[in-house]
C-alpha cells in the first residue's frame, strides 16, 4: 500500500536530465525518472511539494524537495500521509550530509555511491522507513574516513585477512539506545549547545507590530564518552518567577523534543530537559516565543529588534523615488546580554570561558534590506546609499549594510523609479478620456470656465493619474534580516547544564562545555 | 523541528555554496577521469574476481556507484553473486544491495546464492541475520517463498529485536512474493505485534496494514499493549499504529451518544470554553466530562496521543490531529490545534501540508484556531499555494475572531487587495467577500473597504471587488440602496469593462426600489450619452438597465391607451425616450448579440399584453450567490492523507475513506481486547513486571518511558553475550546507572519467562473459548507462536 518507492536525485548544476542518483525499494516503477523530471519541470514555479501527476499511468504523486543545488524527486503511486515522504526526505538529506559533510553536493554523492546505497538500502526497507537515526546508522554503515581506512589496510594479502580490529564498531554490538550508538569514546569530552532563534515579524505602516514571533531551536554536539545522562536547565527573563512552558504565553510554546528528552520530566518541571544524548550533532528541541506579550497587539509594550526601518514610497518632485532609512542600534543588546551573563551558571559553577565570553558584546551582523519591486517598474535611477552596498537583479533590490563592531546609527537608501510603459495600458488610458470629458462637460454646467476648468480639472487628474502610476510601482514591503550573536530576542538562555549520570564518562572528567546564542530574522517584513 | 542541516546551513554562515561546488566539480573531474579508466567491464570484472578482498570492494563499489547512475548492471551478475560468501562484511553489504536489485532477471543464478544467504541467518552476528532475512525476502524469485517463509520463521524467533524488525518487515514481500503463504505470515505476525519490543511491534503493524489490514483479530489482544507502546515507538512505528488504531477505533467502538453531551456542553458555554487563552487546563477538565460516555479504551488512546504532540515528526503531529479529528468530540480539538499551528516554523513543504489540514479542520470547527490568528498572516515571501490557504485559514476564523483580531485580519486583506500580484489581490478580495458572507454584522465594514477599492486605477481590483459587491448587496437588498447609489457615482471613474459592467447590471437591480424615485433612471440617462465608446459587455448591461427601468416604468405607470399614432415626443414620459434611444442606438451596434438582445426587449416591451411577461423575465428575483470557501470538500477526506491535499480521491489509488463508527449493536465486546491468557499473561507477567517496576523509576526519575533502560534488555545482542555490566552494582542491590538496572531486570526477567509461560498455557485455552469468538484461532495460533520463541 503505501510506501517510499524510490528516490532520484538531480544535480541542477548538471545540465543532463538523467538523476545523479537513483534508488529504488520496490520493483521498477513504471513511470522512469527522467520524465518524472520533466513533469517536474513543467508544472510552473513555485512548485508546492507535493505534485500530482494524473497523466502518468498509474497516476503519480510527486514529492520533491530542494536542498542546496539538488533536487529530490519520490514519486508514489498511491495514497501515503505526504509528511511521511516529506519527513524521510528531510531525514536523508540530514543523514548524507552527516556521513558526506555539509554542504551536500552532488559530486560528494558521485564519489560515495556504495556509502549512500548502503544508506538508503538501511534507511527504508522495501519502502517503509527502517533505521533514520544518525547514531544507529553509524553502527551499520561505516562512514567514508572509515571505510578508506579499511580499504587502505588491506594491502596485497589474500581475502578473508582484514583484521578484525579494521572494522570499527561494526557491528557485533547494536546499541541498546536507538539514537546513540554504542561504544562512544571520546580523547576531548565536548559538549556544545547552540541556541538559534528566527524571528519573523510583520510590522503596519504605522510602526506597530502585527506580529513577532521567534522560532528558536536548540542545537547540540556532542562528544561526550560512554553512556552520559544530560540535564539541561532553560529560563526566560520574562518570567524568572514563572516556570517555563506554563501558561499564559511567556514560556516555549509548543516546543517539539528529539526522541531522547524524558517528556514527563519535563511536564513536571518546565524548563528542564534531561536525556541521553545522541553522538554528534543533533537538533534538542525546538519552539517557538510570541514577542508580543499579549495576543492583543495594541496594547502590548512593543518588542525591540536592534534594526528597525522607516520607508517612505512615492517622493519627490515626480513621485517617483522611495526612500529607506535603516536605524541600528546595539545598545539595549548589550544591556540584556550583560544581565544574561550575569547570572552564575550552574550551581556547580563549572563555568568554562565559553559562557558568557560570547555573549558580553553582542554585534549586529549582516545587515541586509530587500525591497521586492512590482513587475511595473522598468529599472532604477539615481540609487545612492548612505553605507554599504546595493544590488539590483530581477524584481529586487538588495541592500547591505556591513557593521562593524557596535556600530549604531543610521543609513539611507534612496533610489528613483523608471516604470515601463505598457502599450495596453497607455492605450486604455487614452481610450477613457473622451468619456471623462464628456462627463466632466456634463457635471460642470458653467459655459464660461468650461475650457479653464475643464483642462484644469484634467491637469489635475493627469496629475493624480501620474502619482497613482507611481504608487503602483513602489515597493509595498522591506524585508529586514540581521543576526545577532550572543542575544537572543526571546532572552531564553542555559541556565545550567550538567552531567547527572550515565557511565562511560570517567570520574573526574570534567566536559568542556560551551554555548552560543544566535539570532537571525530574515523574514521581518516592514509595509508601507 | 527544524531539519539539522537547515540549522547548520545557519551556523556555518558565510559558505559560499557555488565556490565549493565549484571546487568539488574540479576535483569530481579528477575522480570520474579516474573512474573512466576503470570503467570497462572486463577490467570490472577482473577486479570482482580478484581473490584480495580490497579489489573486490573496488569493482563492487564501481558496480554500486553504475548502478546508482542508472546504468545496467546485469552483465556482471555471476562475477558479483560469486562473492556472495565473502566473510567480509563490507563485501557481502555490497553484494546484498546488489543482488536486491538484480535477482529478478537472473533468478537461476540468485538461486546459487539462496543456500549461502541461509546460512547467514545463522551468523553470530545479529546484523548479518538480519541481513540476510531482508535480501532473502527481496529477491523477488518466487520458488523461492517457502524457504523464505521458513527463515521468517526463524528470524521471529530470534533473540535480537532488530533481526525480529526485520523479519516482520520480510512479511508483506514474502506475501507478495506467494500469497498462499498468508495462513503462516499472519501467523507470525500476531507473534510479532505481541513482541515486547516496541521495536519490533512498529514494523509488525507496518506490516499488518500492508498484508492483512481487515484481519483485526490479530489486533484485538493487543490493542492496549499497543496503545502502552505508542510513546516508545520510533516515529515510523508510531505512524503506523496510529493509522492502524485510527481505523480500528472506528471499527470496533460504537459511535458516541453525541445529543445528549452537545446539551451538556451548551449549558457549560461553548463560548468560555474556546475564548479562554490557554486550553490546556481547560481541555482535559472537558476531556473527563466526555470521557463519561467514551469507551475507555478510546480514551485510553487518545490519552496515549498527547504526549506525542510534542514529537519532532511532523507526520506524527498530523496524525495525532487525524486521531482527534476522526475519534474525540470536536471540544478536545484544541489539544492539536496549537501543535499543528507550530508546524507553520518548518520548511516549506511542512508548511504546505500544516496548513492544508488546519483548512480542513477550520472548515468545520474554526474555533480552536482563533487565538493564532497572527501566524497565518501572509509574508512576502510566501509562494502562491502557501498565501491561498493562509488567506483561507484567516476567513474561516475571522467569524469567530474577537474584534481586535477582526480589525486585524481586514486591515491585512486590505493590504494585500492593494498589492500588485493580480493572483493575490483577486484572492484577498474574495476572502474579504467570504468574510462579509459569513457574518452580516460585519458586511456593513467589508463593503466600505470594498468600495474604496472600486476608485482604484487597477482593474483587477476593481472588477473582483465590484463582483464581490454585487454578492454582499444581494444578501441584503433592503439596506444597500445608498450603496447603490455610491457606486453609480463610481461609474464617472470606473474604466475597467467587467466593473462597468458590474456596476450597470446592479443598478438595473434596483431600479424598482422606492416607486421609480432613484438614480437609475439617471444613470442611464448618462450612460446613454456615452454609449459608442462602452464595450459590449457593458453595452449589453447598459440595454438591460434600459429595459428594466422601462418596465418598472410601465408597471407604476401604465401608459394611457395609445390614442394614436401621431402623438408626439414630446408628450412621451423620458423614460420611455431613453429607451428608444438606447435600442435605436444598439439596433446599428456591430455586435449581433446585442443587436438581438435590443429586438428581443423592444418586442417584448412594445404591447402592453406582453408587460407582466417581460416582468416576469426582467425583474425576477435573483438567487443569493455563495461564494464557497475554495477548499470546501476537503474536510471529507481523511486528515493527513495525500487524497486531501490533492483535493480529489477518484485517482488516487490506496486511498480509502475512514469507515464510518460502527453501531453499538456491532460492535465487539471489549472484552475481546482483554490480553489473553496465558499468550500474554506470559509476556504480561513479563511486561507488566518489567512496566511496574520500570514505571515506578520512570516516574521517580521523571523519564520518558522511551529511555534506555527499557531499550536495552531486548536490542542488546544476546548470542553476542556481552553484558555490559559490572556485576558490583547488583550487590550493591541498588542499581546506580541504566545499564546496571537494566541488566538486574534482564535477568529476573528471563528466570521469570520460562515459568510462567508454561503455566498459564493450559489455563488460556479454556478461558479463551468462553470470551473470544472471533479470533480464537488467532489468537491461539499466536500465543503458540510466542511460546516457540522462548
Amino acid at each position: 500500500m503505501s510506501a517510499v518507492e524510490a528516490l532520484y536525485v538531480f544535480d541542477n548544476f548538471s545540465p543532463a536530465t538523467t538523476p545523479i542518483l537513483q534508488h529504488e525499494w520496490r520493483s521498477r516503477p513504471a513511470t522512469t525518472a527522467a520524465s518524472l523530471y520533466s513533469l517536474y519541470k513543467a508544472q510552473p514555479s513555485p512548485r508546492p511539494s507535493l505534485i500530482y501527476l494524473p497523466t502518468t499511468s498509474p497516476p503519480t504523486l510527486l514529492f520533491n524537495i530542494i536542498h542546496n543545488n539538488l533536487l529530490l524527486l519520490s514519486p508514489t503511486t498511491s495514497e501515503i500521509e505526504p509528511l511521511l515522504i516529506s519527513e524521510f526526505l528531510h531525514r536523508v538529506i540530514d543523514v548524507l550530509e552527516d556521513y558526506l559533510g555539509s554542504p551536500l553536493l552532488g559530486s560528494k554523492i558521485e564519489a560515495n555511491y556504495d556509502i549512500v546505497a548502503q544508506l538508503l538500502n538501511e534507511m527504508c526497507d522495501d519502502g517503509f522507513p527502517f533505521t533514520t537515526e544518525p547514531n544507529a546508522l553509524r553502527d551499520v554503515v561505516l562512514p567514508p574516513s572509515l571505510m578508506g581506512k579499511l580499504l587502505g589496510s588491506v594491502t596485497g594479502l589474500p581475502s578473508a585477512s582484514i583484521p578484525s580490529s579494521f572494522t570499527p564498531t561494526p557491528t557485533k554490538t547494536l546499541s541498546a539506545i536507538p539514537w546513540r550508538r554504542s561504544n562512544v569514546r571520546h580523547t576531548n569530552n565536548e559538549l556544545y549547545v547552540d541556541l538559534i532563534e528566527l524571528i519573523t515579524a510583520t510590522i503596519a505602516p504605522s510602526g506597530r507590530f502585527l506580529s513577532a514571533r521567534s522560532n528558536g531551536t536548540i542545537a547540540f554536539n556532542c562528544k561526550l564518552s560512554g553512556i552520559p545522562d544530560l540535564l539541561m536547565t532553560l529560563q526566560t527573563p520574562t518570567s524568572h518567577k514563572q516556570k517555563l512552558g506554563a501558561p499564559p504565553s511567556g514560556g516555549l510554546g509548543f516546543p517539539v523534543f528529539h526522541p531522547c528528552v524524558r517528556l514527563s520530566r519535563w511536564r513536571e518541571r518546565p524548563g528542564e530537559l534531561s536525556f541521553v544524548p545522541p553522538d554528534g550533532k543533533f537538533v534538542l528541541a525546538s519552539y517557538e516565543i510570541d514577542l508580543l506579550p499579549s495576543g492583543n497587539p495594541k496594547s502590548a509594550t512593543q518588542p525591540q529588534l536592534p534594526v528597525s526601518v522607516e520607508l517612505k514610497t512615492a517622493i519627490g518632485p515626480q513621485w517617483s523615488e522611495f526612500e529607506a532609512r535603516v536605524f541600528i542600534s546595539t545598545a539595549f543588546l548589550a544591556t540584556t546580554a550583560n544581565t544574561l551573563s550575569a547570572s552564575p551558571f550552574g550551581p556547580r559553577s563549572s563555568r568554562s570561558p565559553a559562557f558568557g565570553g560570547s555573549s558580553n558584546n553582542p554585534t549586529v551582523e549582516e545587515v541586509r534590506i530587500t525591497f521586492p519591486l512590482p513587475p511595473a517598474v522598468k529599472t532604477l535611477t539615481g540609487t545612492r546609499c548612505s553605507r554599504g552596498e546595493f544590488h539590483h537583479e530581477g524584481r529586487k533590490v538588495t541592500w547591505k549594510i556591513p557593521t562593524t563592531s557596535a556600530f549604531s546609527g543610521t543609513a539611507t537608501f534612496r533610489t528613483g523609479v523608471v516604470i515601463k510603459s505598457y502599450g495596453g495600458d497607455d492605450n486604455e488610458v487614452e481610450e477613457e478620456e473622451p468619456v471623462d470629458n464628456g462627463e466632466y462637460q456634463d457635471v460642470q454646467t458653467t459655459k464660461t470656465a468650461k475650457a479653464n476648468g475643464g483642462n484644469e480639472g484634467e491637469k489635475a487628474k493627469r496629475e493624480k493619474q501620474a502619482k497613482r502610476k507611481m504608487e503602483m510601482a513602489m515597493p509595498r514591503c522591506a524585508l529586514v534580516a540581521f543576526s545577532v550573536k550572543g542575544w537572543l530576542a526571546s532572552g531564553v538562555k542555559v541556565d545550567s547544564l550538567k552531567v547527572v549520570g550515565g557511565k562511560g564518562l570517567g570520574e573526574g572528567v570534567k566536559p568542556y562545555k560551551g554555548v552560543k546564542y544566535l539570532t537571525k530574522a530574515g523574514d521581518i517584513e516592514v509595509r508601507c | 523541528m527544524e531539519s539539522l542541516s537547515r540549522i547548520s546551513s545557519i551556523l556555518e554562515t558565510a559558505r559560499d555554496l557555488t565556490l565549493e561546488a565549484a571546487q568539488a566539480a574540479s576535483a569530481s573531474g579528477r575522480t570520474i577521469r579516474k573512474d573512466g579508466k576503470q570503467g570497462t567491464s572486463a577490467e570490472t570484472k577482473k577486479l570482482l574476481n580478484s581473490r584480495m578482498d580490497k579489489e573486490v570492494l573496488d569493482g563492487l563499489r564501481m558496480v554500486i556507484g553504475m548502478m546508482s547512475r542508472g546504468v545496467d548492471c546485469s552483465e556482471f551478475f555471476a562475477d558479483v553473486v560469486k562473492n556472495v560468501a565473502s566473510p567480509t562484511l563490507e563485501i557481502k553489504k555490497l553484494v546484498y544491495i546488489y543482488l536486491l536489485r538484480y535477482a529478478e532477471s537472473e533468478p537461476d543464478l540468485a538461486l546459487l546464492s539462496i543456500n549461502t544467504i541461509q546460512k547467514a541467518l545463522n551468523d553470530q552476528n545479529q546484523l548479518v541475520r538480519a541481513m540476510a532475512i531482508r535480501v532473502m525476502s527481496g529477491i523477488r524469485v518466487p520458488v523461492i517463498s517457502q524457504i523464505v517463509a521458513l527463515g521468517i520463521k526463524r528470524c521471529v524467533a530470534d533473540m535480537s529485536a532488530y533481526v525480529r524488525k526485520s523479519a516482520a518487515l520480510a512479511i508483506p514481500k514474502c506475501y507478495r512474493l506467494d500469497p498462499t503463504t498468508l495462513p503462516q505470515l499472519t501467523e507470525y505476525l500476531g507473534t510479532l505485534l505481541g513482541d515486547r519490543s516496541f521495536y519490533v511491534v512498529g514494523a509488525a503493524v507496518m506490516a499488518h496494514l500492508e498484508v492483512c489490514p481487515d484481519k483485526w483479530g490479530l489486533v484485538h489482544p493487543h490493542y492496549r499493549s499497543l496503545v502502552k507502546m505508542l510513546i516508545d515507538m520510533d516515529e515510523w512505528g508510531q505512524l503506523a499504529l496510529l493509522r492502524l488504531l485510527t481505523e480500528y477505533s472506528r471499527k470496533h467502538f460504537p459511535a458516541r451518544r453525541t445529543k445528549k453531551k452537545v446539551k451538556n456542553r451548551d449549558a457549560g458555554g461553548v463560548e468560555d470554553f474556546y475564548s479562554d487563552e490557554e486550553v490546556g487546563g481547560n481541555a482535559r477538565g472537558k476531556e473527563v466530562e466526555v470521557a463519561t460516555v467514551m469507551d475507555p479504551d478510546l480514551e485510553l488512546l487518545l490519552k496515549a496521543c498527547v504526549p506525542l504532540t510534542q514529537s519532532r515528526n511532523s507526520a506524527v503531529i498530523v496524525a495525532v490531529a487525524r486521531v482527534y479529528r476522526h475519534l474525540a468530540p470536536p471540544d478536545c480539538l484544541p489539544t492539536v490545534a496549537g501543535p499543528l499551528v507550530s508546524l507553520l516554523r518548518a520548511a516549506v513543504d511542512v508548511q504546505h501540508m500544516a496548513l492544508v489540514n488546519i483548512v480542513s479542520i477550520a472548515l468545520e470547527h474554526p474555533q480552536p484556531f482563533t487565538q493564532f490568528a497572527t501566524h497565518f498572516l501572509v509574508h512576502a515571501s510566501d509562494p502562491a499555494h502557501i498565501w491561498r490557504l493562509k488567506l483561507e485559514v484567516l476567513t474561516l476564523i475571522f467569524p469567530h475572531t474577537n474584534i481586535h483580531t477582526k480589525n486585524l485580519i481586514l486591515s491585512e486583506l486590505e493590504y494585500f487587495a492593494k498589492g500588485y500580484d493580480k493572483e493575490l489581490v483577486k484572492e484577498a478580495v474574495r476572502a474579504i467577500g467570504r468574510c462579509a458572507q459569513s457574518q452580516t454584522k460585519n458586511a456593513a465594514r467589508c463593503l466600505r473597504l470594498l468600495l474604496r477599492q472600486v476608485e482604484s486605477s487597477d482593474g483587477t481590483l476593481v472588477a473582483e471587488s465590484l463582483t464581490v459587491i454585487r454578492h454582499i448587496i444581494q444578501q441584503d437588498p433592503q439596506n444597500h440602496a445608498k450603496t447603490v447609489v455610491r457606486l453609480a457615482k463610481a461609474l464617472d471613474t470606473a474604466t475597467n469593462p467587467s466593473a462597468r459592467a458590474s456596476i450597470v447590471w446592479l443598478v438595473g437591480e434596483f431600479a424598482g426600489i422606492n416607486d421609480g424615485n432613484n438614480v437609475a433612471a439617471d444613470t442611464l440617462r448618462i450612460l446613454a450619452k456615452g454609449f459608442h465608446s462602452e464595450s459590449e459587455q457593458a453595452k449589453l448591461q447598459i440595454v438591460l438597465l434600459a429595459a428594466k427601468v422601462y418596465a418598472h416604468h410601465l408597471n407604476c405607470a401604465p401608459p394611457a391607451v395609445p390614442t394614436g399614432e401621431n402623438q408626439d415626443d414630446e408628450d412621451k414620459h423620458p423614460i420611455s425616450l431613453l429607451f428608444s434611444y438606447i435600442l435605436l442606438l444598439a439596433r446599428y451596434d456591430l455586435s449581433y448579440d446585442l443587436r438581438d438582445r435590443a429586438r428581443l426587449y423592444k418586442s417584448i416591451l412594445s404591447v402592453p399584453s406582453s408587460t407582466q411577461l417581460a416582468t416576469l423575465l426582467l425583474l425576477a428575483p435573483k438567487p443569493t450567490p455563495q461564494a464557497p470557501s475554495p477548499s470546501s470538500g476537503r474536510e471529507s477526506f481523511t486528515l493527513g492523507s495525500a487524497a486531501m491535499v490533492i483535493g480529489k480521491d477518484e485517482d488516487i489509488c490506496g486511498y480509502e475513506a475512514l469507515p464510518e463508527w460502527t453501531t453499538p449493536s456491532r460492535a465487539p465486546s471489549p472484552s475481546l481486547r482483554e490480553p489473553p491468557p496465558s499468550a500474554a499473561s506470559g509476556a504480561d507477567t513479563h511486561r507488566g513486571g518489567s512496566t511496574t517496576s520500570m514505571s515506578a523509576v520512570v516516574r521517580g526519575a521523571g523519564v520518558r518511558s522511551a529511555s534506555p533502560r527499557i531499550g536495552s534488555p531486548h536490542m542488546g545482542s544476546p548470542r553476542a553475550g556481552s553484558p555490559a555490566l559490572p556485576p558490583t552494582a547488583r550487590a550493591n542491590g541498588v542499581p546506580e546507572s541504566l545499564e546496571e538496572f537494566l541488566a538486574s531486570e534482564e535477568e529476573e526477567e528471563e528466570s521469570d519467562e520460562d515459568g510462567d509461560d508454561d503455566d498459564e498455557e493450559e489455563e488460556e485455552s479454556e478461558e479463551e473459548e468462553s470470551e473470544e469468538e472471533e479470533s480464537e484461532e488467532d489468537e491461539e495460533g499466536e500465543s503458540a507462536g510466542l511460546l516457540g520463541t522462548k
